[in-house]
């Protein structure tokens, strides 16, 4: 039984074929049984035998170094399907109301499907090959998500960023599938390929895939200059926010870091790289959610912010923390985002703070659970999930680089303001006299659900731990001082953004100053596409013209070269 | 027991050239009585008749001509209703039929002779296929592909010439003679002669013609100036490549431009023909890759997997309404795909651009990374990286048009022809067998 669990990218197969091809009125239900027979996959290895699993069929691409097709299931790869698998059933619950009336709600469970195929594909890959087309795909799935609603302006702009910068971390990971060795593509036994070899070594060794890596995962995971893309995909539909840009998808960086930990001890610089570009990404980030009139938007930038915190803990050295703060904040910001949707519904279609505000009492369930999700973001000890994983990120920064700790605790009391702003800016200040349509069962219960695991899951630390066979187990507090800290400045924060809010009302932000970069690159592809399309500009003299230049160029090159 | 063996044995090139040649003969005789539908069912007809003798008799030409001949049959399955006057189908057919046979001669010639002679059959061949469309941009991009065609045969001519002194054969191989600078000379010709083919290629810097010819001239031309042409010429680039290893670094950056050049200027494109153009052109320089890598397997197994998808894509897309085509307009591809749109049309375009985006595990990645994996060992880090990291950027324009394609309002079964499902049929099997086995068609291929 044990041995098709790598297999399991396949399970959400025949959901997708029903959804597909079916007829019913109910379009997104026959998909349910997918996600969740991902999650049992990954419980049945937990709780089994926990053994690595390995498939390998050789000569899949028979040109490539190692072109096998390798699946390969153990600790990290098992949790990571379980996060998957008990997120996106609550997604797609929940979308089963969202999305309830919308002409396209066929085609936007398919999309789902493909995701969660592609996400488990990329999870379960064995080797670097099968991790590019997980990767790819995902990437595809991400940009047709976002550009669902098409007839939106600007969904389908939003869904190109998307695609250009996974296109840039794409590119970076096909580039060391060529790099590498033959026969070393192996993503467990990574670390142990013969970079030095003279004969099929690595220019710079280590230090060059593991660069590429990074990239590849600072592209998935929005970080450092490629930021740009997340805040944008907020123009998709919110459980797809939930889902793929707030647990899954993005996370895949942060998982890719995690699974070549060992690769990256190699390469010390880049791992310190790693470490600062996630540390500054964090902070920026959590400025920039301030800067936010749209609700999404400002989740979408503290998303980027904990993002950053994990790429910190694995640049530090930390991958569990990194990991840990991944597997919790999985459940918390898809409740956000969830609640988020549900305000965003019951407020027909509006997602701009000064247009929203004093929905507490018309959606009270919603404000708690929202509640709930912000103490979890900030990390209140004992109570949330936040509080272990962030301890943990925050407690290895300081004992192995203290700058980057410091500058991480500076960076609680960010995420408390942020986090407030969003909350009191929704919930309590504004016209609290409007109408809104309470939302269905089918959305409120998934988000209930999530909320659980937002105050449980950092309990389960220490089984995390076990499973993942962590050298020296770190020590997991339910109270601490660092913890107390680090919960008392989020608070602090949270109350002070409370504050901010009444003096300034709904609308309360941070003047924007943005990266001019995104935009001149932009540009500059612009210009230099029609500058090329403008050669074709149907003057037969300058056809003529470039064929004569052109061959004059090929002759005297092919006399000049050696 | 003695074995007589024949007294002549035409080769496959010339046996395919023969049987397209009389079928373009047959339709012009019966031009004035042949109705649309027959001469939509000899243009796909003649070429299954050419393969048969190709296939029962396999030998190192089999590839390149039975390759051909699918281009062929898939341009022949393309729509032929949009020429300024109906009674100008059978001379397309004909043209088309005449011009395959010059690119079964152009991929099996082994001499500059044979690679003349088809270079110039395909090139008349487009330039009046060209011309026949509705409207006057028809006739002008016609004209322009004319005088860059004379350009690069004057360009391929006069490298002929020159090869030819200073080896005194008109074999592709031939060693240059004893004496001073012949070796450059030998050289210097083939570059010449190369450059000039390259515009069957339609690599840089002769890709302009075809660009011209994409955005303007009927389906059924821009099927031929985009399959068979690119088919017939990589074949002999690769030929040409394999006699003169000097050639090969001027290929690979030829080809690299030209990826390059394809991959921002397609970013721009917004209307189908322009996706269709700059598709063209890039994938001629990875056919250039390819030609220049001198791996056995790498031309036939790109070519094939281009074609597929490249037929997706013209099967799925299959011209524009009358209309448009009578005001001289090229539609968007986002208003193509919100009209009511058949979903195996939808479905076959959707699958086309994603396989020649080369997003994996899609047989146009396969093929790519097939391309650059010889480019590597033989041109090494800069030109690889630069053609791998200009067609990431090139995916950008494939996948824009995907969203509306997949969401557009569905048509009723009767819009798709019968010719266009057999075109889609033949090219997914195929596409589909470069996927899954990828080993198989590789050592088919060889």
């Amino acid at each position: 039984m044990n041995a098709w669990l790598p297999w399991a990218f396949l399970a959400p197969l025949p959901g997708l074929l029903a959804t597909a091809c079916g007829r019913g009125h109910r379009p997104g239900l026959a998909s349910l049984p997918g996600p969740l027979l991902v999650f049992a996959a990954g419980m049945l290895w937990l709780c089994g035998a926990q053994q690595p699993l390995t498939v390998r069929i050789e000569g899949w691409l028979p040109w490539l170094g190692d072109g096998a097709f390798a699946l390969y299931l153990d600790g990290l790869a098992a949790l990571m399907l379980a996060v998957i698998g008990a997120v996106a059933p609550c997604v797609y619950v929940y979308s089963l109301g969202y999305m309830h009336g919308d002409p396209g709600r066929r085609r936007f469970f398919v999309l789902l499907d493909v995701f969660i195929v592609s996400m488990v594909m990329l999870v379960l890959a064995g080797n670097l090959v099968v991790l590019l087309v997980g990767w790819t795909a995902v990437g595809i799935s991400s940009y047709l998500l976002i550009a669902f609603w098409r007839e939106r302006a600007g969904t389908i702009a939003a869904g190109m960023q998307a695609l250009a910068a996974n296109a840039i971390g794409d590119a970076a990971l096909l580039l060391a599938i060529a790099l590498l060795p033959a026969g070393a593509g192996d993503l467990a036994t990574l670390h142990t390929a013969p970079f030095s070899n003279a004969a099929g070594g690595v220019p710079g060794g280590a230090a060059t895939i593991a660069a590429l890596l990074l990239v590849a995962a600072a592209a998935k995971s929005a970080q450092g200059p490629l930021y740009f893309w997340l805040p944008s995909a907020m123009a998709g539909p919110t459980p797809v926010s939930a889902l793929i840009h707030a647990a899954t998808m993005v996370a895949a960086g942060v998982y890719l870091l995690c699974r070549t930990s060992a690769l990256f001890a190699l390469a010390p610089a880049v791992m310190a790289f790693a470490a600062w570009l996630g540390v500054l990404t964090a902070l920026a980030a959590a400025v920039g959610s301030l800067q936010q009139t749209n609700y999404k938007r400002g989740l979408a930038y503290s998303t980027l912010s904990q993002l950053g915190i994990m790429f910190a803990a694995a640049g530090v050295g930390a991958p569990f923390a990194a990991f840990f703060h991944l597997f919790t904040h999985a459940s918390f910001k898809a409740l956000l985002f969830l609640v988020a949707g549900i305000v965003i519904h019951s407020a027909g279609g509006e997602e701009r703070l000064e247009r929203l505000g004093g929905l507490r009492r018309a959606l009270p369930g919603a404000a708690v659970l929202a509640f709930i999700g912000s103490m979890a973001l900030i990390g209140l000890p004992v109570v949330t999930a936040g509080a272990f994983s962030k301890d943990l990120v925050l407690e290895a920064a300081l004992a192995q680089q203290p700058l980057i700790g410091w500058l991480l605790l500076g960076g609680v009391l960010l995420t408390g303001l942020y986090t407030g702003r969003l909350w009191f800016a929704v919930f309590l200040r504004g016209d609290a006299s409007r109408h809104v349509h309470a939302p269905g069962p089918t959305m409120l219960v998934p988000v209930a659900v999530l909320a659980i695991g937002a105050i449980g899951l950092g309990w389960l630390g220490p089984a995390l731990a076990r499973v993942l066979a962590v050298g020296a187990a770190p020590e997991f507090h339910a109270w601490s001082g660092l913890g107390a800290l680090a919960g008392g400045l989020g608070l602090l924060g949270f109350v002070a953004a409370g504050w901010w809010v009444r003096a300034r009302g709904s609308g309360a932000v941070l003047p924007p100053f943005g990266l001019p970069w995104v935009a001149g690159a932009a540009d500059a592809f612009t210009r230099s596409s029609r500058a090329i399309a403008g050669v074709q500009d149907g003057r037969l003299v300058g056809y003529v013209f470039l064929c004569v230049v052109g061959t004059a160029a090929a002759v005297t090159a092919s006399v000049l070269l050696p | 027991m003695n074995v007589i063996a024949p007294p002549f044995e035409l080769p496959h090139g010339l046996t395919a050239a023969c049987v397209l040649g009389v079928g373009a003969a047959v339709v012009l005789a019966a031009a004035s009585r042949l109705r649309m539908t027959t001469c939509n069912f000899v243009a796909a007809a003649v070429p299954v008749l050419a393969a048969i003798p190709i296939a029962l008799q396999p030998s190192a030409e089999t590839v390149p001509v039975l390759l051909v001949l699918g281009a062929c049959l898939i341009c022949g399955c393309l729509r032929g209703d949009d020429l300024a006057l109906p009674h100008h189908r059978a001379e397309a057919v004909a043209l088309q039929l005449l011009g395959s046979a010059g690119a079964c001669v152009l991929a099996t010639a082994t001499d500059w002779l044979s690679l003349l002679l088809g270079f110039e059959a395909m090139s008349l061949a487009v330039a009046v296929l060209a011309g026949n469309g509705r409207h006057g941009r028809a006739l002008e991009g016609s004209f322009r592909f004319f005088v860059v065609s004379a350009v690069s045969a004057a360009t391929l001519v006069f490298g002929i010439a020159m090869h030819f002194a200073a080896t005194g054969s008109f074999a592709l191989s031939a060693p240059p003679v004893a004496g001073e600078g012949m070796q450059a000379m030998a050289t210097a010709g083939a570059v010449l002669a190369a450059v000039g083919l390259g515009f069957e290629l339609a690599i840089v810097p002769s890709h302009l013609a075809t660009l011209a010819i994409v955005r303007s001239a009927p389906t059924s031309c821009v099927g031929f100036a985009t399959l068979v042409s690119k088919v017939g010429a990589a074949f002999a680039m690769a030929k040409l490549a394999a006699a003169h290893p000097a050639l090969q670094p001027i290929l690979v950056w030829l080809g690299v431009a030209t990826i390059v050049w394809a991959a921002l200027g397609g970013l721009g494109q917004r209307t189908a023909r322009g996706l269709i153009a700059y598709s063209a052109v890039g994938h001629a320089g990875f056919l250039a890759l390819a030609a220049a890598g001198g791996g056995a397997a790498a031309v036939p197994f790109y070519a094939i997997v281009y074609l597929c998808s490249a037929a997706l894509v013209l099967a799925g897309w299959n011209g524009e309404n009358d209309a448009e085509l009578a005001a001289g307009r090229e539609l968007p591809l986002a208003e193509i795909a919100r009209r009511p749109l058949h979903g195996l049309r939808r479905t076959a375009w959707v699958v086309g651009v994603v396989s020649l985006a080369g997003i994996p595990p899609a047989p146009g990645f396969l093929a790519k990374i097939t391309v650059l994996r010889d480019t590597w060992a033989t041109a090494g880090t800069t030109a690889t990286a630069i053609a791998a990291l200009a067609s990431v950027a090139a995916a950008l324009f494939y996948l824009r048009p995907v969203p509306e394609l997949l969401a557009g309002p569905r048509a009723a079964a009767s819009t798709v022809p019968f010719a266009a499902r057999v075109a889609i049929a033949v090219a997914a099997a195929a596409g589909v067998v470069c996927a899954l086995a990828p080993a198989f068609s590789i050592g088919a291929a060889r």
